[in-house]
């Protein structure tokens, strides 16, 4: 398990495809970067232009309403939160079935045990969803530590999101809005490392890579809607996966079980069939 | 080292891909599957590998059971069909990366394993640019590395030229004069009876002739 381990580890860090998926994330948050430093570029022109009493009250743009996962109003930080899965997905969690397509799990299966070989290969999707999840909302936090100050949420400006007492650790983030960023970083990470594992299961019964791809950011994006229409908004993965809760009211409890569900649906059934799967 | 196959049937999707097939292989022997494209010899090769499981009856590798005992033979080197290794590696790093799975396999026997089947292990270019019979040997030197006791070579010869065939025929029956077992699916007939020191007939899942003597 350990060798099998290492190999499958080793492959993730040098598969190209890992990058991309990282530099795509990072080129959003650049994207969005550059749409909040024009806007504060704007706002500060109109204070010199009008003066701070016409202009208004004017609360400066913090790094807790500037980050991706904390900006609710541009379109960067809602595609990165559409498409993660599909980010997540097509760097390593292919790697089964495009290897059982070419024939090259016949190499590994002749050499070591199927049910380790199994184990082996759901761990280190998981690590490489976590990987690039991690890298790429750590990238976005830093980046705007790099040009926000760490100013602490003012709620009555409206600008910083969640600001209702109905959604999940507002007042950790109105207190300590860093520990509420990095606990919902990890949220994140866990739960699209799981939701990266999703395409080991369509691996075993889909016949085309694109749909193996596809499959799980299909899923997200539709349940979304679906949830959305039935008023269940708290259930959906792609509503309450984003720091910012914007529309929605989170809990805790949902996200975990949620959680525990995906990891028994696909590291069950990944494992299980798996193990028994013929390999032609 | 013997490998034992009781009453051993196979059926995919309804069809039967293997029908009642008990055989005897014993090391130190070549045994050569002959037949037509379909006729199951592939299949029987997976079937030993590990690969599948039987629908009906056992495969017995020195007195442990396949699929109950352990999940694949332990000391087993196959190349089944066309050989597949990641494109971006050259060929001594995909072996390398392989030998890292199973037991510990040395540099030098890697480099051991490329230079009999007359590839060179220093070779800086990766695998996708790859000759057709470079990709085949690579294959085979897979399957002989770190010496194992059972080989299993799925139509070895193809893609390969004269010195290729001759090269690999050395090697084969060198590792038979060490002990090995070699099973080998091969469509050249008087290269599979050249080599082979027995040879079965397959046709649509069945063994037709040629059963080997029990010991």
């Amino acid at each position: 398990m350990r060798n099998l381990l290492k190999f499958e580890i080793r492959r993730v860090r040098e598969s190209k495809a890992v990058y991309i998926a990282i530099a795509i994330g990072a080129m959003l948050s650049l994207w969005l970067l550059v749409i909040e430093l024009r806007e504060v570029h704007e706002v500060e022109e109109g204070i010199a232009l009008y003066g701070l009493e016409k202009a208004g009250l004017y609360y400066p743009r913090s790094l807790y309403n500037s980050f991706i996962g904390l900006e609710y109003a541009y379109l960067p930080s809602t595609i990165l939160y559409t498409v993660f899965p599909l980010l997540v997905s097509f760097p390593y969690a292919v790697s089964y079935f495009s290897d059982q397509k070419s024939g090259y799990l016949k190499n590994i299966l002749t050499a070591c045990d199927k049910k380790q070989y199994f184990k082996a290969k759901y761990i280190a999707v998981f690590l490489s969803g976590v990987f690039v999840t991690f890298a790429i909302l750590m990238f976005s936090l830093v980046l705007s530590a790099m040009f926000f100050p760490a100013l602490k949420p003012e709620l009555t400006t409206s600008t910083f999101t969640p600001q209702s007492e109905a959604q999940m650790w507002t007042g950790l983030y109105v207190a300590h809005p860093l520990v509420y960023t990095l606990l919902y970083i990890l949220i994140d990470t866990i739960f699209y490392g799981l939701i990266s594992t999703l395409p080991l299961l369509i691996g075993l019964i889909a016949q085309n890579r694109v749909t193996v791809i596809c499959v799980p950011v299909l899923l997200y994006v539709m349940s979304d809607y679906v949830l959305n229409a039935a008023g269940l908004d708290r259930f959906s993965p792609m509503a309450f996966l984003r720091p910012c809760q914007i529309f929605v009211e989170a809990e805790f409890v949902i996200i975990v079980c949620e959680a525990v569900m995906l990891f028994l649906l696909t590291a069950g059934t990944f494992g299980l069939s798996g193990g028994r799967k013929d390999v032609l | 080292m013997y490998i034992e196959i009781h009453n051993l049937s196979k059926k995919i999707k309804g069809v039967t891909v293997l029908e009642n097939i008990s055989l005897r292989f014993t090391g130190g022997r070549i045994y050569g599957l002959q037949g037509k494209n379909g006729s199951g010899k592939t299949m029987l090769m997976r079937a030993v590998c590990g690969l599948i499981r039987p629908t009906e009856g056992t495969i017995d590798i020195d007195g442990k059971i396949l699929h109950r005992d352990i999940s694949f033979p332990q000391s087993l080197g196959a190349l089944i069909e066309n050989p597949t290794f990641l494109s971006g590696y050259t060929g001594f790093q995909n072996l390398k990366l392989l030998a890292g799975i199973g037991e510990r396999v040395f540099d030098d026997e890697i480099m051991a394993a490329l230079e009999a089947v007359g590839l060179d292990p220093l070779d800086k270019r990766t695998y996708k640019k790859y000759s057709l019979g470079m990709k085949r040997r690579l294959g085979i030197a897979y399957a002989i590395m770190g010496a194992p006791q059972i080989i299993i070579l799925d139509e070895p010869f193809n893609a390969l030229d004269e010195s290729g065939v001759l090269q690999i025929r050395d090697v084969l029956l060198k590792k038979k004069a060490d002990g090995a077992l070699i099973i080998l699916a091969c469509h050249d007939r008087e290269e599979l009876e050249l080599l082979s020191d027995e040879t079965l007939k397959m046709e649509n899942g069945r063994i037709l002739t040629g059963l080997p003597d029990k010991e």
